[in-house]
């Protein structure tokens, strides 16, 4: 396998992928300079290619162009051109070719995590649809096509209808993403200044640039007979590379490359039993192919002395003060010395390589039924069994030096296998007790067991134990010096819960003007996990969950809405630590329309959480504030305007361990409790209230005017603003995200240009600041300019 | 699975609910005017013939209402004039608006036909379900945090005015959802979040606004799995190890998924203060629970996430290594 496209290595430059003068795309441009003048004449069939570009040429070779939909204001509405009728059809179609141009300073890395839209020529946006004149098409009545980011936007995606009156309904899509993270926070060593060597991870171990394709595909034959037919087909491949880490005796950095692969079957009839009620049977089968192979990523390699010499690599951490992976042995002053390893009794990987072919299988039946037969009562209902099989080989081998077992290599096979075997059944009945009063009853039942097996064996070549007592036993010792072990592993277990929950309403329409709700949700969890199936091994769990329901709604007027909903819910058990025992949500909505062209809006959302366990006094909030107003007075100008506050909350008391280097003082480990966590932990002495917040501030401003008969121009501005705290448990550890402010201002400008064609501009500004403590990593900052320029084609 | 009496118990209270509703409802609807189709629309309805049933037809309608017709003929709604088999309650203008010939002779009066400006949520949704109810999409209409909110069809779509390219909806998504749920729009707009401001997943992908058996309207695949694994399909398993809380407190016990402030929509911005707060010794869990790593915060493992790399679940490490 090559390398990966696009992942930095820490020990490679740090590689710039975006800039206007690249290769290819300067390449792009001088082809395009060079065409131009052929072009601008030609005819006008080609019009739109030669004045796309003439519009390239004409922009400065600095000049930055992007398009970003998320951060553009609501776009203008267009108005509908008169499309073209031919063969029955009433046609309308529409194209947009543009070319990007984006520049980052700063962080590429970071611009590419959060906005990477690179430079080239794009088709931005298409549609066709398609609309029989009489709606007796001969293939079809309808059709809808549309598409948009080809050309390497990271997302990109096609979506399609069509349908034939009693014939058939279809609809299909296909979306691409483009995943690029690296943000050095998850799996950061920490390596310290104090090491020797000192080698910085200043990119994240975990960096992934990976695609998923997805494809949805569902047709409905005869949807308005008495019997109809359901076909569906969905496809969803991940690809590209990754990196993770191996924990054995030091972190080896692994390079996986990604491919898995689902494929789901639907099949499916709907026979209408009686008036308004319809009785389905579905089939669906699942089946996934994970064919991800780990293998060892070279990183902080050092030769050893062997004949021939050969090369090692030390893994992630390098911190030679705390013997990560081991110390400097005087009188060598640093554990690598002109790229040769000082100590040969080191942790350190030759080879590593972990084969996956993971096979899962999942055939589902389900049966529903939807009746609306009664007068007064609609009732659904459906219930389904689903058997999951996986199975996997274990194919692993090592290579190298682990000192804490004294292995120099092992080989690890076997199989692992699970099932989930699964019933899911919901009930749903609405019953009109009176024209204004409702009694409406949600039952819902899942329950599932996953049976495990694992049987694993593992043959380590260990130093023999004359080896070991001469301390002998380094990245030298022969193989033929080692005795093997066979380390067995039967895993058998199984995973079980039960979950019914039963929510009942009253809702009474008071007036046209207000109404409200009342109800109650029951729920029952019950969990088992068998660990080995031996007497006293049970994890057993009973959780009761009793929710009071409550909901106001109100148009006082035609112009004014307000919604108000409650749920409160007591647990009597959590299953896991940070559960609720307590749990409050609040929502508040309103929106109010003085005017056929404004629309203003507010909403308040209140999370509360909280368990109340001496030891773990848990609290969180998800606390939401927000005002909307949009408001459009006239057809040449428009303006939208947001604000919202998000205050978040997640504190509880933790356990841990935890001994500053002297000198240092951290303050969340200085004042923590040292009771061995009220005598429970002796290992993790340190109790303390590990607290996060996090107060988010996002605004957002758009205006859309017209400032000539042909022209639409939008400005528009939108920052996120954070502001948090969390505990600092290491004297390097950053701290995330937990400052920074991210600017998105936006310009677009778009000119009828006649023929049907529109040109349309636009200039996107990101800036990432981030003011949290990073560590020993890359900074963070970056802005860019991302200007797009395009043609817009439509009749 | 052997369920526990307390499941079946809420099962069977549930089967003699459904039993007592259904024995009411019948018994009592000859009794009620409850409208559950069209043609029990205001409008005075007689059996019969077409023309005694006092159906007009679509292109009646046209002649006085040209300009609203010439727009519907190019929605899809058009083609229930074609609906012979459905008889003239289900076709055209009067599919909708009942029978028209007593508003045809009173001279365009309003008060013979079913008007739907000025109708309750209730009222107007009950006559698209008429028809549409039958769809497995909006089968749970009646029971949607929607409905119950006051939130009807008409409240996202419009036979007559839509904006949207499908589906007759007023506006394109996701704006339309943003206008009632402004907070989504704040979590769209945050660094990390789910590509929904850029086209690639809709607010329908994941939550059904026409109800669903869940709670918070949330759609969930028919083995009962959350729908975060339609896309992320390595991470559903089964696996040999279970990491536990991803199935019983399913994703959003670490992550946000509208969006985040955090990397991979983490909800704490330390993955070791993420992972502490549950692995910590508790007397409210059976043996104490998971005891957190005994590992020096200060030395290295200040991410949980190094190590273990297979967090979702794995099939050959019990502490999630591989």
């Amino acid at each position: 396998m090559g390398p990966p496209r696009k992942l930095v290595l820490p020990y490679s430059p740090v590689e710039r992928r975006v800039s206007p003068q690249a290769g290819p795309e300067r390449s792009r441009r001088v082809q395009a300079e060079r065409s131009s003048s052929d072009a601008c004449g030609y005819s006008k069939r080609r019009l739109a290619l030669a004045v796309l570009l003439c519009a390239i040429i004409v922009s400065s070779p600095k000049t930055l162009l992007a398009q970003t939909p998320a951060a553009s204001p609501t776009p203008a509405p267009r108005a509908e051109p008169d499309g073209v009728t031919r063969g029955g059809y009433q046609i309308h179609s529409s194209v947009e070719l543009g070319y990007r141009s984006s520049d980052v300073t700063g962080s590429g890395d970071m611009y590419d995590t959060l906005v990477n839209l690179q430079t080239g020529p794009r088709i931005l946006d298409q549609t066709l649809t398609m609309q029989s004149v009489d709606h007796q098409g001969l293939l079809f009545d309808n059709l809808y096509l549309n598409s948009f980011g080809w050309g390497g936007d990271p997302n990109n995606a096609a979506r399609l209808r069509a349908d034939k009156n009693k014939w058939y309904n279809l609809q299909g899509s296909f979306r691409r993403d483009q995943y690029f993270s690296d943000y050095d926070l998850l799996a950061n060593p920490l390596n310290p200044p104090t090491s020797t060597p000192s080698i910085p991870v200043l990119n994240s171990p975990n960096e992934f640039d990976t695609t998923r394709r997805m494809s949805d595909v569902d047709l409905t034959l005869l949807p308005q007979s008495s019997v109809s037919f359901r076909l569906g087909f969905s496809h969803n491949n991940m690809t590209g590379p990754s990196y993770s880490s191996i924990h054995e005796g030091t972190e080896a950095s692994l390079l996986q490359d990604w491919n898995t692969t689902m494929n789901s079957y639907r099949l499916g009839v709907d026979f209408r039993i009686a008036p308004r009620t319809v009785l389905s049977y579905d089939q669906f089968l699942d089946y996934y192919k994970g064919d991800t192979d780990y293998q060892l990523n070279p990183i902080n390699e050092a030769l050893v002395p062997t004949t021939p010499a050969s090369s090692v690599s030390l893994g992630l951490s390098i911190d030679t003060v705390n013997k990560e992976p081991c110390a400097v042995v005087p009188p060598a002053t640093s554990l690598i010395v002109n790229g040769t390893l000082t100590d040969v009794t080191c942790s350190a990987y030759s080879s590593y390589l972990r084969n996956q072919r993971i096979r899962t299988s999942t055939p589902t039946e389900r049966i529903s039924l939807r009746s609306n037969y009664f007068q007064r009562v609609d009732l659904v209902a459906s219930f389904a069994y689903s058997s999951a099989d996986m199975n996997t080989p274990l194919d692993e081998s090592f290579g190298g030096l682990i000192t804490r077992t004294n292995t120099l290599a092992f080989l690890g096979t076997g199989t692992a296998d699970a099932n989930r075997i699964s019933d899911t059944a919901d009930l749903g009945a609405t019953v009109h007790l009176t024209k204004h009063l409702r009694l409406i009853d949600k039952f819902y039942f899942w329950a599932y067991r996953i049976p495990e097996n694992g049987n694993f064996s593992e043959v380590d070549s260990d130093c023999t134990a004359a080896i070991i007592a001469a301390k002998n036993c380094t990245l030298l010792t022969p193989l033929t010096s080692t005795t093997p072990a066979i380390v067995p592993t039967l895993q058998q277990a199984s995973f079980n819960q039960t979950w019914t929950r039963n929510q009942t309403e009253l809702a009474w329409d008071i007036s046209k003007k207000a109404g409200a709700r009342i109800g109650y949700r029951y729920g029952d969890r019950e969990f088992n996990h068998f660990n080995d199936f031996l007497p006293g091994d049970l994890d057993h769990f009973v959780g009761l969950e009793k929710t009071a329901l409550f909901g106001l709604w109100a148009r006082p007027t035609h112009a004014l809405r307000l919604n108000f909903d409650l749920e409160h819910t007591n647990y009597n058990a959590v299953f896991v630590r940070m559960s609720p025992r307590k749990e409050g949500r609040y929502r508040f909505q309103t929106s109010y329309t003085p005017r056929s062209w404004a629309t203003l809006g507010g909403s308040i959302n209140i999370l509360q959480q909280s368990n109340a366990d001496a030891q773990t006094q848990y609290v969180g909030h998800n606390q939401n504030y927000g005002l909307t107003a949009s408001l459009a007075p006239r057809e040449r100008f428009g303006l939208d305007l947001a604000y919202n506050f998000n205050s978040v909350i997640q504190n509880a008391l933790i356990c841990f361990n935890d001994t500053p280097p002297t000198g240092v003082i951290l303050p969340f480990v200085a004042n923590a409790n040292n009771n061995d966590c009220a005598g429970n932990d002796t290992a993790n002495n340190l109790m303390a209230n590990s607290y996060y917040t996090n107060h988010t501030n996002f605004g957002m401003a758009a205006v859309r005017f017209k400032p000539a008969k042909r022209v639409m121009a939008n400005v528009g501005y939108s920052i996120t603003s954070v502001d948090g705290n969390v505990p600092q448990f290491n004297i390097l550890q950053p701290l995330g995200s937990l400052q920074y402010k991210y600017q998105q201002p936006v310009v677009n400008l778009s000119v009828d240009i006649g023929h049907k064609l529109t040109y349309n501009a636009g200039w996107n500004y990101y800036q990432y600041g981030e003011g949290s403590f990073i560590g020993p990593t890359a900074p963070r900052y970056f802005h860019a300019n991302s200007l797009t320029e395009s043609l817009r084609y439509a009749f | 699975m052997a369920a526990k009496p307390k499941a079946y118990r809420a099962f069977l209270f549930s089967m003699l609910f459904l039993f007592v509703v259904v024995a009411f409802a019948s018994g009592a609807a000859s009794q009620q005017a409850v409208e559950k189709s069209p043609q029990s629309s205001s409008a005075p309805v007689a059996s019969g013939s077409t023309e005694a049933s006092g159906y007009v037809g679509a292109e009646t309608c046209k002649t006085c209402h040209e300009e609203v017709y010439n727009a519907w003929e190019k929605t899809p709604h058009w083609k229930t004039t074609l609906n012979i088999k459905g008889g003239p309650s289900k076709q055209g203008c009067e599919g909708c608006h009942g029978p028209g010939a007593a508003h045809v002779a009173g001279g365009g009066d309003k008060t013979k036909i079913f008007v739907f400006e000025g109708k309750s949520r209730q009222e107007t949704s009950a006559r698209c379900l008429s028809c549409h109810g039958e769809a497995h999409e909006q089968s749970h209409f009646a029971e949607s945090a929607h409905s119950s909110s006051d939130v009807g069809c008409l409240d996202c779509h419009s036979p007559h005015h839509a904006k949207g390219k499908e589906f007759l909806l007023v506006q394109e998504q996701p704006q339309l959802c943003y206008g009632c749920h402004t907070s989504a729009k704040a979590d769209f707009a945050k660094p990390y979040h789910h590509r929904v401001n850029e086209g690639l997943v809709q607010c329908v992908d994941c939550h059904n606004p026409h109800g669903t058996a869940t709670v918070r309207q949330l759609r969930s695949l028919p083995s009962g799995d959350a729908v975060c694994y339609k896309c992320h399909v390595d991470k559903q398993g089964p696996f040999v190890y279970e990491h536990v809380p991803v199935k019983t407190e399913g994703c959003s016990s670490c992550h946000t998924p509208h969006g985040s402030t955090n990397p991979r929509l983490l909800k704490v911005s330390l993955i070791n203060m993420l992972c502490l707060q549950c692995h910590t010794f508790s007397t409210q869990l059976t043996a104490g629970g998971p005891i957190g790593p005994t590992h020096n915060q200060s030395a290295k493992y200040q991410a949980c996430t190094m190590c273990h790399t297979q967090i979702h679940g794995s099939n050959f490490s019990d502490v999630f290594f591989k």
